[in-house]
């Protein structure tokens, strides 16, 4: 699913351009993901091998939604990516976290290059998810070593809240032997709520199989588990109930870590992309469904023959429906009205008036064209 | 942090291409053909064919089929390699008309390739100036319904074409839009930001057009290219080597005369054997945008030369508006990125104008001599998305939010608000 990826799509495309360009291009983008996470790559004319990437979220742990600061271990990591590559430059931007000074004519070419070009896109998931494993390992850890000592002291029990975008919180607290996460779901919409909910008690279901056994045990319950109580109200009014996801140890072993940190991380986003794509989907069988109706109630009138000389290209077309129905009501009405207008124009004979011809000098018919592709209509003297 | 501080999303809907990318950036982020490849296999299956598979794991398939999509160079590669997708292209001479893959498009690009909430961001989409109303209102729906967007303008994109030609010193809302794009060729009139709906001339040759005439040729003079990807071929040669001249028999001199300088080599790879070829571009390279200009040497049906056809759309629009249609003509599409292509156009717009005008002073022999009419062909350098430029310039403006519908309102009032979108002088 490309919308969870780590590496961002668009820092990686403008990067690639940048990169292969045969000319040097001065690029100044500024853009937005996911709500809260913005970049900035700046890279000019003058100095064509330097490009500035800046980038910043509003991550909030227990605090106030300020930039937060991040930490040494996260600048190693990020150096690792490209030796050589990547400098960090100190301070960053004006309203960014970070900012990283690319060589690119330190860059090794080929696919190399593609590669290390895809992992600097990564910069935002490696931010972010950095925090939170520290948190998780920490956790981890401390199960091992306190918990002969934290058996029956259950009221410290340390709750993390997390806020990754704002105004959806997610807590994060430790239970014997495993690790909960817990996402209050809120909509603003009805029909989300309808959509969403009937989502998490199915994924209930079906994490509950025997299959899954592997996968975090996932629950879901329309109160807010005991252990959130301590937590301000306006969090925990929700109109979708909480998603809880039991995340052990083995879940945050080595490589698995980064992945479980990802997709806790996102899973608003999830369950949002999942939401879309279900009224895409259901609004497009509504329609599918409305057109075969109204095909059936245009079946019942004409089987039209109909020359489309558009600009040069002549296409004849027997259609049952395709004729849009303004031009076939014209054609109608153009058919309607002259045979009219001949019958009034016979009947109008009156004796001793036959002098008088009631023909064309008299009345000017109008024009009837049935051509339906000539738009211009003349003027009704 | 509420949508109005978040900058919008400009997406721009091409026959050919696709520009989007977020407000108050020089230019899109992504650049896509509009195509999408879809899983169609589960589609046809008659529902009353059970063979031990239940009707639910069928309907599972069908749904798990559905998300299966691509779009943009993803789906045409994909369509090549494998036989289960159907490539469908929406949008047709400017207009959507197949609603379904339209949505489909528009929610890969919103989710994988920008990858935003729409809930987050204004929308401005574009469309062409002889859209119906209906267009407007499915478009409103499906934005509203499907992606529920905050809020949403539909612009016109000769207006936005006209903004991307601003400078600091004269900001016009009146001019001529010459747009040629990929599929269709339109030349629009706006006055004061309103397009005259009636004087629009559209030209039936695109860059589609050059891309063919210029294949023809090659295939022609026998160059050894692999047929299938002749088309490519063209369209590389195309973009890289065509250049806009003053005189064709002077430049049919200059290439015999020094065909080292002239004539420039295609490098390519055969695709199934691997093995390089190399062929000559000679006389295609002024040939190809010459079909504007010249349009018999393409095809027999239509005549009139695009300077001609844009005199005729202004000598049809309102008296008034006229001088000022000659001073801003403003090229936008990516067919006009020829080089030297304003210049010419101007000049053989001038050669037709000033004949008009003597011709008039020397009817009334001589005795009343009006001003000479100014032409001005406007080109920059944002030509290729200069209507995603306009659109991003104009959604940076603090009005632009004002101005838009907001689901508020389209909850009150339906889908029908969708249809009017005011024009606000956002620039002045």
């Amino acid at each position: 699913m490309a919308y969870l990826k780590r590496s961002s799509p668009t820092l990686r495309e403008t990067l690639l351009k940048i990169y292969c360009a045969e000319k040097p291009v001065e690029i100044d983008q500024h853009f937005y993901e996911f709500g809260s996470i913005q970049y900035h790559i700046k890279c000019s004319v003058s100095d064509t091998n330097i490009v500035y990437v800046s980038t910043s979220t509003l991550l909030e742990t227990q605090g106030t939604m300020t930039l937060k600061e991040i930490s040494s271990h996260t600048y190693e990591v990020i150096k690792q990516i490209a030796v050589g590559v990547i400098d960090i430059v100190d301070p960053p931007r004006l309203g960014f976290q970070l900012t990283l000074k690319l060589h690119l004519d330190n860059m090794p070419s080929g696919k190399e290059a593609i590669k290390i070009i895809t992992s600097i896109s990564e910069i935002q998931a490696i931010i972010l998810s950095c925090q939170l494993k520290e948190m998780l390992k920490s956790l981890n850890f401390q199960d091992d070593s306190q918990a002969m000592n934290n058996n029956n002291n259950n009221n410290n029990n340390r709750l993390i809240r997390i806020v990754y975008h704002p105004s959806e919180p997610f807590y994060v607290f430790k239970q014997p032997e495993k690790i909960t996460a817990v996402f209050p779901m809120n909509f603003r919409d009805k029909s989300d709520v309808v959509i969403a909910t009937s989502f998490f008690q199915e994924l209930v279901e079906v994490g509950n199989q025997k299959e899954m056994g592997k996968a975090p045990q996932c629950s879901w319950s329309p109160v807010p588990p005991y252990q959130l109580r301590g937590e301000p109200v306006q969090d925990l009014t929700i109109n979708s109930g909480f998603v809880s996801f039991d995340i052990t140890s083995r879940h945050v072993k080595g490589k698995r870590l980064d992945k479980t940190v990802w997709n806790l991380l996102n899973f608003y986003a999830y369950v949002k992309y999942h939401i879309k794509c279900s009224r895409g989907y259901i609004q497009r069988r509504m329609r599918k469904r409305m057109d075969s109706l109204v095909k059936l109630l245009n079946n019942t009138s004409l089987e039209e023959e109909v020359p489309q000389k558009e600009n040069g290209r002549c296409k004849y077309i027997k259609e049952l429906v395709k004729v849009p129905k303004g031009k076939l009501m014209m054609k109608h009405r153009f058919k309607e009205m002259s045979r009219r207008v001949k019958i009034s124009r016979f009947r109008i004979k009156m004796n001793g008036c036959a002098r008088f011809r009631f023909n064309q000098r008299w009345i000017s018919l109008p024009k009837f064209s049935t051509n339906p592709s000539n738009k211009s209509y003349t003027k009704l003297d | 942090m509420d949508p109005t501080s978040r900058p919008a999303v400009v997406i721009d809907n091409g026959t050919g291409y696709t520009k989007m990318g977020f407000a108050g950036n020089v230019e899109p982020c992504f650049i896509l053909p509009t195509v999408v490849a879809a899983n169609e296999s589960f589609l046809s299956q008659p529902k009353s064919s059970s063979k031990g598979s239940s009707w639910a794991a069928q309907h599972n398939a069908g749904v798990a089929a559905d998300m299966d999509f691509f779009i943009g160079d993803e789906a045409v590669t994909k369509s090549r390699s494998s036989s289960t997708y159907n490539l469908r292209y929406p949008i047709e001479h400017g207009q959507v008309e197949d609603w379904d893959a339209m949505e489909r498009y528009w929610q890969q690009c919103v989710f994988n390739y920008l990858r935003c909430d729409p809930e987050d961001h204004y929308f401005l989409l574009t469309e062409s100036p002889l859209t119906p109303p209906e267009s407007r209102e499915y478009t409103g729906e499906i934005l509203f319904e499907t992606f529920n967007v905050p809020g949403l303008y539909i612009a016109v994109n000769s207006v936005l074409a006209l903004a991307a030609g601003y400078t600091t010193s004269k900001c016009e809302m009146t001019g001529v839009v010459v747009d040629v794009g990929d599929g269709a060729t339109r030349v629009v009139p706006v006055a004061e930001g309103y397009v005259i709906g009636s004087c629009i001339r559209t030209v039936p040759i695109a860059g589609k057009d050059v891309t063919l005439f210029i294949q023809q040729l090659m295939r022609e003079r026998g160059e050894n290219i692999p047929p299938e990807d002749s088309f490519d071929v063209a369209r590389k040669v195309k973009e890289m080597y065509c250049y806009t001249c003053s005189d064709i028999v002077k430049e049919f001199n200059k290439h015999d005369k020094e065909p080292g300088k002239y004539i420039k080599q295609w490098k390519g790879v055969k695709p199934k054997t691997g093995a390089p070829y190399t062929c000559d571009v000679g006389y295609e390279r002024f040939l190809g945008p010459e079909v504007f200009f010249n349009p018999e040497i393409y095809s027999n049906d239509f005549t009139s030369s695009l300077p001609a056809v844009i005199d005729k759309c202004i000598q049809s629009a309102p008296i008034d508006t006229r001088r000022a249609l000659y001073k801003n003509i403003v090229l936008s599409g990516g067919s006009t990125m020829f080089k030297d292509f304003g210049r010419r156009l101007q000049r053989d717009l001038k050669k037709i104008v000033d004949a008009r005008v003597l011709a008039n002073n020397a009817r009334t022999g001589g005795e009343i001599t009006s001003q000479p009419v100014e032409v001005n062909v406007v080109s920059h350098p944002v030509q290729r998305f200069a209507v995603w430029f306009g659109g991003s310039v104009l959604s940076s403006t603090p009005e632009f939010f004002a101005s838009c519908r907001t689901k508020e309102e389209y909850e009150e009032c339906g889908a029908s608000i969708c249809r009017t979108n005011p024009v606000f002088k956002g620039m002045y």
